[in-house]
């Protein structure tokens, strides 16, 4: 718990809080607009609108973001001699790389919250939407903090890796691609489980209206989409954990 | 006295690159270590390695009569202070939450910060971020950092580096009033003079070779004092080629045992040059230094 609250303790006055409220806003702002232009088109309401929010938004804006997020958070340590400061501690490496990993699920967290926050506020105030944002995207959105964790693990472990800033950020970005093109181009099944960002994308869709084979979210899929995502990010948690404590300290 | 560090055959090679090698390393309880070495000579590394921060190529290490490995550096560590290379810290925190971090990953109270902080006196600085900080105050702070933890060792790298004399003469003594108290100090540095001051025991590296490790009468015992020949006619001394260097009323001549000085004094008066007196004189630490590091570039 206490590596988990000085990990906090470093995001005091941090620029990573500004991606957790822009790319959201920026993921609502193209959907309003999107919505607004094509609204005779676009007849269902809340959740076409929410389609229109978060196809770019689980395609590439929240991957993208936790990217940045992550590299953010492990420029910290590799500015400033702090590995030294961070490995000298008792701490297992297991037990360092899972507060990491903990403080950027807040993050990603939070950029959730903001999104369904900035939805609602765009389609009631923006949009004059009737009634309320249906319970299945709410729970798209909170489906989509669990199918984050991987992306998170991931990039932690390039940004751990890479001390450039930019390097895991476009690595994430070839991710990105990667997880489009596996989604859209119906591989689907294991893979599109195990690509962190393909899995992304996938579970922000379910029940969308804007992808055609995006399915529903109910138990099935949903448990498929939680069991990948913790799949996956212990194998890359442990990875991380494995190359942090067979390493050197640079 | 025992040994609170001990390495054995400790050795670092990085691919054909031999950066410490064979290292025989005995720091003693409850004394100021300095480990001294020209830029490059492998402390660094040798202090990452005894920190678990560097995993030796061959050789082993004993901290506290434990060895260091995996299992046992999680509670080796606990007792560890350390500052290696540069101070630490985050610098878009203030420094009351760089303490902040430091308590909560290892547990510490409220009481050991305050006076870890309180030891460096920087009680003041601490609302401000460390990006403002000089370097002298990022020093002490790496230093607080390193004591809250009340350490019964400190491993401190170049804890002096940029800092101002006074600084420099504020570490020193805050470095022997923690050795006063129990803790066992081991400092690096290249600077000769500033380890000389406050270390009683000495550790020499040399391109990754420990070359001397004792006390400072232990090292001086080890080199002949030079030798001074006064007469009022050293030009004359000279022309005999002897190889001397002017000095006072008189020359200088390193590294001559009793045969060689019985030598000198029956070719000066072989040579008529008149001979008022020979003594000894004490090398500096800086010449003993230089001789042993054979001349490395030393600051």
């Amino acid at each position: 718990m206490g590596m988990i609250l000085a990990e906090l303790t470093k995001l005091r006055r941090s620029a990573l809080w500004i991606m957790a409220v822009v790319l959201p806003l920026l993921a609502v702002i193209t959907g309003t607009v999107n919505y607004g232009a094509n609204e005779e088109a676009l007849s269902s309401g809340w959740a076409s609108y929410w389609s229109q929010v978060v196809i770019f938004y689980g395609m590439l804006f929240m991957s993208m973001g936790i990217a940045v997020m992550a590299s953010a958070a492990w420029r910290m340590e590799h500015r400033g001699h702090n590995w030294n400061l961070l490995m000298a501690t008792p701490a297992r490496a297991f037990a360092i790389l899972g507060a990491k990993l903990v403080s950027l699920a807040l993050m990603v967290v939070v950029m959730q919250l903001v999104l369904l926050l900035m939805v609602v506020l765009s389609g009631k105030l923006v949009l004059g939407l009737d009634g309320w944002l249906p319970w299945h995207s709410t729970a798209a959105a909170l489906l989509g903090v669990v199918a984050a964790l991987p992306v998170v693990a991931l990039q932690s472990l390039l940004s751990m890796l890479v001390r450039s800033f930019a390097a895991p950020v476009a690595l994430g970005l070839l991710g990105c691609v990667a997880g489009a093109g596996v989604l859209y181009s119906g591989v689907g099944g294991v893979i599109a489980h195990v690509v962190p960002q393909a899995l992304v994308s996938r579970s922000l869709s379910l029940g969308s209206t804007a992808v055609s084979d995006a399915g529903a979210i109910d138990p099935s899929t949903t448990s498929a989409v939680v069991f990948a995502a913790v799949s996956v990010t212990l194998v890359l948690w442990t990875l991380a954990a494995t190359v942090l404590s067979r390493g050197d300290v640079r | 006295m025992d040994d609170i560090i001990t390495t054995h055959h400790l050795t670092k090679t990085y691919g054909s690159r031999t950066v410490v090698d064979d290292l025989d390393l005995r720091v003693p309880r409850g004394c100021v270590y300095g480990f001294l070495g020209p830029n490059g000579s492998g402390k660094s590394t040798t202090m990452k390695m005894l920190l678990s921060l560097a995993r030796p190529s061959r050789g082993e290490i004993t901290v506290f009569g434990q060895p260091m490995n995996r299992d046992t550096r999680p509670r080796l560590l606990r007792e560890i202070g350390s500052l290696i290379e540069a101070p630490p810290g985050y610098a878009h925190l203030t420094g009351r939450e760089n303490m902040a971090i430091v308590q909560r990953m290892l547990g510490l109270s409220d009481q050991q910060v305050s006076r870890a902080v309180a030891t460096v006196r920087l009680q003041e600085h601490m609302g401000k971020l460390v990006r403002a900080y000089s370097l002298g105050m990022k020093q002490r702070l790496g230093i607080a950092m390193a004591l809250a933890r009340d350490p019964r060792l400190l491993i401190l790298d170049e804890p002096t580096n940029g800092l101002d004399p006074a600084g420099i003469e504020e570490i020193r003594e805050l470095l022997v009033s923690l050795a006063e108290n129990g803790i066992t100090v081991m400092v690096s540095s290249h600077l000769l003079d500033e380890i000389d001051r406050m270390a009683s025991v000495l550790g020499i590296l040399g391109q990754g070779r420990l070359i001397f490790q004792g006390t400072r009468s232990e090292l001086f015992a080890r080199s002949t004092p030079d030798l001074i020949v006064d007469t009022p006619e050293p030009e004359r001394a000279l022309a005999l080629g002897i190889p001397a260097v002017r000095e006072g009323g008189g020359v200088r001549l390193s590294g001559l045992d009793d045969e060689d000085t019985a030598a000198l004094v029956r070719r000066l008066v072989g040579g008529d040059v008149p001979v008022h007196g020979v003594r000894r004189v004490q090398q500096s630490l800086e010449e003993v230094f230089m001789d042993l590091t054979g001349r490395e570039g030393l600051l």
